[in-house]
């Protein structure tokens, strides 16, 4: 059988272990399918369990070195353990390269300002041991692993050239004799190797907590799900955890539970917020028969639900696969670097080594030290560590920046792609509008309004609903205190409205919808029995009053409807306000080319009303999280670069697929934890900062980029001696590693330009 | 809504286990449980639906079940 499942992996530091795993293991018989997910440190397996089991699979992996956590990441237990897992390792990381800094710095001084200084060069040789034994070990214990499986990486050169000066050095130290027998001069490149060491170690802490921040996205969303439920077994309650849920049970929900599962409301009603997946502020009114959705919350109401779907399978179990499949196909630029040490590092050994014998051939007078030279020095000034550094230092300096101007960037790539936007699709609600519902427009069908005013904010009074919020806001000040207070036995119906008594007079507010059940004179129409109508009779404004009603619906707003008796006496439309600076930033950024679309999951009417406001051309409405996705996927193929600004975790699986995510600060956390790029503070003037800010980023990064490897390069021929018999012009190890931190400390100056930089 | 009482094989945890899905997939079935302690494994149904459509999901679940006359 066929068995597949998502699992933690621990050891994971570089796309070159990545890409060992994945070959190692598709190599393998019964194995179908791997897929190593850089973001979240897991591995996607698919595999024939008759021919192999996971276990076997375990151990394969153990062998290479990396730990395999045997627990499937679909239930919120293992995304826990898995996001333990991560963040010890990157403190690991971090310790290493803080030691590492601060062994290596007395080094280099020691080697820089005291040359004859005998002891001096003992405390170089022990601090350099300590260093290589201690936070430098993982550089020999990876290099060593890539060797032996032929995917040569930055650790592989990393580890030669620190082991050879470290080595060199130490026999010069230690057997000064046989140097001078041989006339070679002695040299010592100890802070070399320390210097390497610290800067590799400060560049691979940098790239971990950039792909660490994205992976705590996944655990928020699983997060959604409750650990424990109540189910009704047999006609009794039990409580049990979410993982021994099976299909078809049913669940129970009360206020302030966050529901568990995909499924149908049986025996109920509530109010739901599904603000999570739809990202709209307006609860639902749900009973018996509506669907519910895992990681909503129930915010009033008791009702049981039939598990239809669960776990991995609900919608929000999707959108965190779908996020998942995103990001592990999004792998940072350092995979471009060790891409291009692959191919790099065999060639500039076969440099060293053929410099190497060429001098002992033909060296003549300290030949010895003459190849040694050469060999460190190509290694080591060979060594794209720089290009470790070379795209963090801009990461950090960038995101300093832009978190100054209020954006939250998430890493290079999503610089690098911002710098070339040429296409950005907007949400609707929160984004484009504030999120918070008001009164856009009323009408009142009798002739003492002020009544109406008071008698709505009296009953309205009585409810935490966000529309009710609305309607007290709006018609507080037109309100007669005496009259709202004298309102009378009140209740507030979950998922339908709120009735009262006046002056024997039966009031009540309820939602359009409602309306037209109760007009619809179903027989067992709960409705009825809870309002006691027979029906209404929407005389005292005729026809009309229907007539409206449609009107204001197609203006796509919600209605709450007021009626006293069985008249229909107000009716009013609850909106949502458009912030505004929208318009001025969707025209500056169709200026610079950006074509930009809107994409919502409210009806069509709303959308052309906020599309018009805002002066965007395109617009799609009532879509689904799926359909938004497609829409990505489609203008993925006509664009350079797409970008998507949402909010919510409705929109987190098309946000995954946008070559730029740009989240709300004010909506869901998951928005902003897995996106590109955050609007802090809601302020859409941002997106136009965030792209002149990319671009200078960009320009930035070539520059750093020339200086960690050009710059190198051509400098390789030079360290092999090539300039010794003309101009006699050499590279010993020491200037190599000087010549090294010099193109470290080049693109480090050159990164912080980016911090006062105008914009 | 009515109460039912049927007459069943439903004869302890396993087989509750086994009927629970087709008894709980049903929007119209309210509540329902069995008591397996019960001679008769009587099953005790709150619905709107006819004796014979709750039947036919029992048989559906591989048991029997007849309508209990008190």
């Amino acid at each position: 059988m066929i068995l597949k499942g998502s699992y933690p992996v621990g050891g994971i530091t570089c796309a070159a272990c990545a890409a060992s795993i994945e070959s190692m293991l598709m190599h393998t018989h019964g194995v179908k399918d791997v897929r190593v997910n850089l973001v979240s440190n897991s591995v996607r397996l698919e595999w024939d369990d008759e021919i192999i089991s996971l276990n076997e699979m375990a151990n394969i992996m153990a062998r290479l070195g990396y730990q395999l956590l045997e627990s499937d990441l679909s239930n919120g237990e293992s995304v826990e353990l898995a996001g333990e897992l991560r963040k010890t390792e990157t403190d690991q990381l971090r310790r290493r390269s803080v030691l590492a800094l601060v062994i290596a710095s007395p080094v280099f001084v020691l080697a820089m300002g005291f040359h004859h200084w005998t002891i001096g060069f003992y405390l170089q040789a022990l601090l350099t041991t300590a260093l290589l034994l201690g936070p430098g070990r993982l550089f020999f214990r990876n290099g060593w692993r890539q060797v032996r499986f032929w995917m040569l990486g930055m650790d592989t050169l990393v580890a030669m050239s620190t082991a050879t000066a470290y080595l060199w050095s130490l026999f010069v130290l230690l057997f000064p004799e046989i140097i001078r027998q041989f006339g070679i001069s002695g040299h010592l490149y100890f802070e070399s190797a320390s210097v390497i060491i610290a800067f590799v170690l400060i560049g691979k802490y940098s790239e971990d907590r950039a792909r660490a921040r994205s992976s705590s996205a996944i655990t928020e969303l699983m997060s959604l799900q409750p650990d424990n439920v109540t189910v009704i077994r047999n006609g009794i309650e039990l409580e049990i955890s979410l993982n021994d849920l099976i299909r078809f049970d049913r669940v129970l929900v009360r206020s302030g539970d966050r529901i568990p599962v995909d499924g149908r409301i049986i025996k109920g009603v509530g109010i739901v917020d599904e603000s999570t997946l739809t990202g709209e502020p307006l609860p639902v009114d749900k009973g018996k028969g509506d669907q519910v959705s895992a990681g909503t919350v129930c915010l009033n109401g008791v009702f049981t639900v039939v598990s239809e779907a669960i776990g991995r399978e609900t919608k929000l179990g999707q959108i965190v696969k779908l996020v998942e499949e995103a990001q592990s196909s999004k792998a940072p630029i350092q995979k471009l670097a060790d891409k291009i040490s692959s191919k790099f590092v065999p060639a500039v050994a076969l440099i060293a080594l053929s410099s190497a014998l060429l001098w002992l051939s033909f060296g003549g007078e300290d030949s010895i030290t003459r190849a040694v030279t050469a060999f460190i020095s190509v290694l080591i000034i060979a060594c794209p560590c720089a290009l470790g550094l070379a795209t963090p230092a801009v990461i950090t300096v960038a995101l300093g920046r832009a978190a100054r101007e209020g954006l939250l960037i998430k890493d290079a790539e999503a610089l690098d792609h911002l710098a070339s936007v040429d296409c950005l699709v907007t949400d609707k609600t929160g984004t484009l509008t504030k999120g918070t519902p008001i009164v856009t427009e009323y009408h009142v069908f009798r002739e003492d309004p002020h009544l109406v005013f008071s008698l709505l904010v009296g009953l309205e009074k009585n409810s935490n609903h966000p529309v009710s919020y609305a309607i007290i806001n709006r018609f507080t000040e037109y309100a007669d205190q005496s009259i709202s207070d004298s309102i009378t036995g009140v209740n507030e119906i979950a998922g339908s409205g709120i009735v009262g008594n006046y002056n024997s007079k039966k009031i009540a507010a309820f939602s359009g919808q409602c309306l037209r059940n109760l007009m619809s004179n179903h027989e067992n129409n709960e409705l009825v029995k809870l309002f006691g109508y027979r029906g209404i009779e929407a005389d005292l404004a005729g026809v009309e009053t229907l007539d409206v009603l449609e009107k204001m619906e197609r203006d796509g707003s919600t209605i709450v409807v007021f009626l006293m008796d069985q008249s229909v006496c107000g009716l009013i439309a609850i909106g949502d306000e458009v912030r505004p600076e929208a318009l001025d930033v969707m025209n500056r950024l169709s200026s610079l080319g950006v074509t930009t679309i809107m994409a919502t999951g409210d009806n069509l009417y709303s959308a052309e009303r906020v599309a018009k406001q805002v002066g965007i051309k395109k617009f799609y409405g009532s879509m689904m999280p799926e359909e938004k996705a497609v829409l990505i996927k489609k203008l993925k193929n006509s664009h350079k670069r797409v970008a998507m600004i949402g909010d919510g975790v409705n929109d987190a699986a098309a946000l995954a697929l946008a070559d730029v995510s740009i989240a709300m600060g004010t909506g869901a956390d998951i928005a902003m934890k897995s996106a590109s790029v955050t609007l802090l503070n809601g302020n859409l003037s941002r997106i136009y900062i965030a792209v002149k800010l990319a671009k200078k980023a960009r320009l930035i990064s070539y520059q750093n980029l020339f200086w960690a490897f050009v710059y190198n390069v051509i400098l390789i021929p030079v360290a092999a001696g090539a300039l010794i018999p003309s101009l006699n012009l050499e590279i010993n190890p020491s200037m190599a590693g000087l010549a090294m931190s010099i193109s470290s400390i080049t693109v480090v100056m050159n990164s912080l330009r980016l911090r006062r930089t105008s914009l | 809504m009515s109460k039912l009482k049927f007459k069943t094989n439903i004869r302890c945890g396993n087989c509750v286990r086994n009927v629970s899905p087709f008894l709980n997939k049903s929007v119209d079935i309210e509540t329902w449980s069995v008591d397996t302690e019960s001679e008769m494994k009587i099953l005790t149904v709150e619905t709107d639906l006819e004796a014979s459509e709750v039947i036919k999901m029992v048989e559906e679940a591989g048991f029997t079940a007849e309508v209990l006359n008190e």
